[in-house]
């Protein structure tokens, strides 16, 4: 059936021919989608810009499958199709004790979309990507049928498969090792600070808490910049196992007019961010308004009005990371388009497996700005060249319009991808950017 | 440890029911339906998500025919279940099911026929032993005949007087219950096809599933799911021939 499909971010909306797979059996590739079009699986449309879309193609939709297939409860250690939420995932998981090692800033995203964009979150610096954590995967592959990837078993393609864009074929399982919790609440300390030196230092006597991030106001220039709230957190050591209740919380209710986002109430905003009386708070909380306070309010992505809102998160290293993050923030109060989460985090050494994984040891910054057309886009590219005259890249399950010419000089490996893209299987994102 | 038998196990419904069974833990989930692949793929994820056993039994159960034989397999090999769901069903076509005399007699055998014989093995036996629970999915469209689904709402409807009669005769037993779940539009395979699908009227499988288990664990004989249905329906019932025979619904 041929629907249009937005992307998170909902700056992109293509006519798709929209499958939802069955929950379970085996999956004939060739009987889902006929030859011609190119195919893409979609798992919660959690990604910002047009990785997951596939413009005129097919879109395989994944969330009815996502069956657990193995659960060891004394290792940690489980195999599930690649549907599976990780809101879903810990509803089982947590009142034995285990948690993902890995998660981004949303629970609503599947076990296949973590792999396919290999997903970091607040632990980077110690635990590495969601990657690392991957043991196996089960891929279909439009010609090769159904292929068992690990470390040892097809180590290229599974090197490729993680952070490949789900280009490689169709991911169907993933096994991955959890981490072991005594309690799902988090000992959390908040700290204001009021430079960007406030937050490196924070961050270096803060890298042996497992989670550390920052948010940074980006409308504080001279002496201020790059102030913000730092948090550092780590699941307590005992307490309750609870998962969070399955309700539906608030629901964002409507596009929010264009006009409402502008200097004036992001500045707002950001102040009462700030100061707000939670902005400083240190104790316990429950892991769930920790790692997913978005989450809570239902659409929150239409806040940004009819024309979406593009995500932009780039990554530099860390012998240049004071400086490029400095040019940023100064670019971004210099147009006047502000962000309301901007997020710093530092990153460790690069350990995952994967080819063209995002993450590698710097610095990043994750901002969003209300798409205000194109004095948006120019800000962007000029952000993006920011980004790589410090040697750093940009995120691709965050982007909606990098050239091609600046992914192709930021991730030189991405041939390799193209040379083990399953022919059957392409995307908007890479249609673009490999053009 | 209760031991639960899911007909129609690879329906959505029944596959969030079985889901929310296994969290519970210690129970043993038989799970029949015709695909055995499929079975054990549910199975799997039950054993991991806390049933202490997950167990498949694959077989026509949607023909009147082997319901006996599928029955005695069943009750030989794991003994009478303290609680079971029949949950299976066809929507089909219904141009298709008016002008076939085959796909007719397929809609009420699958739907109301083989139905019928599975919940009175079922209820005889919770007799003969003094307990059990039987927990049936009907539907709204089975609360008044329109022109666009009578087939299939005669089917639902009928299962509604079993569902409430063998409640009756229930009713004199402490331990044994009947319950009958009216869900509305449900988001499922079945009902992909659908144009114009979602919105506030739409549940998914888990909500109708939940409701469903709470309406068991209380002995209720009939609830609507979600419960707004009950006030829709009233209305639509009350709604004068002349009037309802003006609308397409």
């Amino acid at each position: 059936m041929a629907k249009p499909v937005l992307s998170w971010g909902r700056a992109h909306s293509f006519d798709h021919d929209v499958h939802a797979l069955p929950s379970t059996g085996p999956l004939d590739l060739n009987r889902v989608a006929e030859k011609g079009a190119p195919i893409l699986a979609h798992g919660l449309g959690r990604s910002y810009g047009d990785v997951a879309l596939n413009d005129g193609g097919h879109l395989l939709l994944t969330p009815r499958r996502d069956d657990f297939l193995t659960a060891d409860w004394d290792t940690g250690v489980i195999r599930a199709r690649s549907g599976l939420s990780l809101a879903d995932l810990h509803q089982v998981t947590i009142p034995r004790g285990w948690f993902v090692a890995v998660t981004p800033g949303s629970k609503f995203v599947t076990l296949g979309g973590a792999v396919a964009n290999d997903v970091h979150g607040k632990n980077h610096h110690q635990a590495g990507s969601f990657g690392v954590h991957v043991l196996a995967v089960g891929l279909v592959h439009s010609e090769r049928g159904p292929l068992t990837l690990s470390r040892d078993e097809h180590p290229d393609l599974f090197a490729l498969t993680i952070g490949g864009l789900g280009l490689t074929g169709f991911i169907d399982w993933v096994e991955i090792q959890l981490q072991p919790i005594a309690s799902s609440n988090m000992d959390v300390e908040n700290l204001a600070f009021d430079s960007l030196d406030g937050f490196f230092d924070l961050s270096l006597t803060s890298a042996d808490w497992p989670y550390t991030v920052a948010w940074v106001d980006c409308f504080a220039s001279g002496a201020h910049l790059g102030r913000g709230i730092f948090t550092r957190a780590r699941f307590a050591s005992e307490g309750p196992l609870n998962a969070a209740l399955r309700k539906k919380g608030l629901k964002w209710p409507m596009t929010t007019p264009a006009f409402m986002m502008n200097r004036l109430s992001i500045g707002a905003f950001n102040w009462l961010y700030r100061n707000r009386p939670g902005a400083r708070f240190t104790g316990e909380q429950s892991y769930d308004p920790f790692f997913y306070p978005l989450d809570a309010i239902q659409d929150w992505n239409k806040l940004y009005g009819s024309r979406g809102f593009y995500q932009h998160q780039s990554l530099i290293p860390p012998d240049a990371g004071r400086d490029g993050v400095t040019e940023l923030l100064r670019a971004i109060g210099k147009s006047g388009q502000g962000s309301f989460l901007a997020v710093l985090k530092i990153h460790g050494p690069e350990s995952s497996p994967g080819v063209m994984s995002f993450c590698r040891e710097g610095v990043s910054l994750a901002l969003d700005f209300a798409n205000k057309g194109p004095k948006t886009l120019k800000l962007l590219d000029e952000l993006d060249q920011i980004t790589a005259d410090h040697r750093g890249r940009t995120y691709p399950a965050k982007d909606g319009r990098m050239s091609a010419e600046f992914f192709k000089a930021s991730y030189p490996r991405w041939v390799e991808l193209e040379a083990a893209r399953d022919p059957a299987f392409s995307s908007s994102f890479w249609r673009r950017v490999s053009a | 440890m209760k031991t639960i038998l899911i007909l129609g196990a690879t329906s959505a419904v029944a596959k969030a029911y079985a889901r929310l069974r296994a969290a519970e833990g210690d129970c043993r989930i038989i799970l029949a339906g015709r695909r055995a692949e499929a079975l054990e793929d549910i199975a799997a994820d039950l054993k991991a998500r806390g049933a202490s056993e997950a167990l498949i039994c694959s077989g026509e159960i949607g023909d009147p025919e082997s319901v006996e034989k599928l029955w005695d397999q069943i009750s030989t090999s794991h003994g009478v279940p303290g609680e079971a769901l029949l949950a299976y069903g066809v929507l089909g076509d219904q141009t298709e099911q008016q002008a076939s005399a085959e796909a007719l007699v397929s809609l009420l055998n699958v739907n109301l026929v083989s139905a019928a014989l599975w919940a009175e093995k079922l209820m005889a036996a919770f007799e003969t032993a003094g307990t059990g629970r039987l927990a049936i999915i009907g539907s709204v469209a089975g609360d008044r005949g329109r022109q666009s689904n009578y087939l299939y709402g005669a089917t639902k409807g009928a299962l509604e007087r079993i569902a409430e009669g063998m409640a009756h005769r229930a009713a004199k037993h402490s331990d044994i219950s009947v319950t009958l779940a009216k869900p509305g539009f449900i988001d499922t395979p079945m009902t992909d096809h659908i144009e114009g699908k979602g919105g506030p009227l739409w549940a998914t499988p888990e909500q109708i599933a939940a409701s469903t288990a709470k309406a068991v664990d209380k002995k209720r004989s009939r609830i609507y799911s979600p419960w707004f249905w009950r006030f829709v329906m009233l209305i639509i019932r009350a709604l004068p021939v002349p009037m309802i025979h003006r609308t397409k619904l």
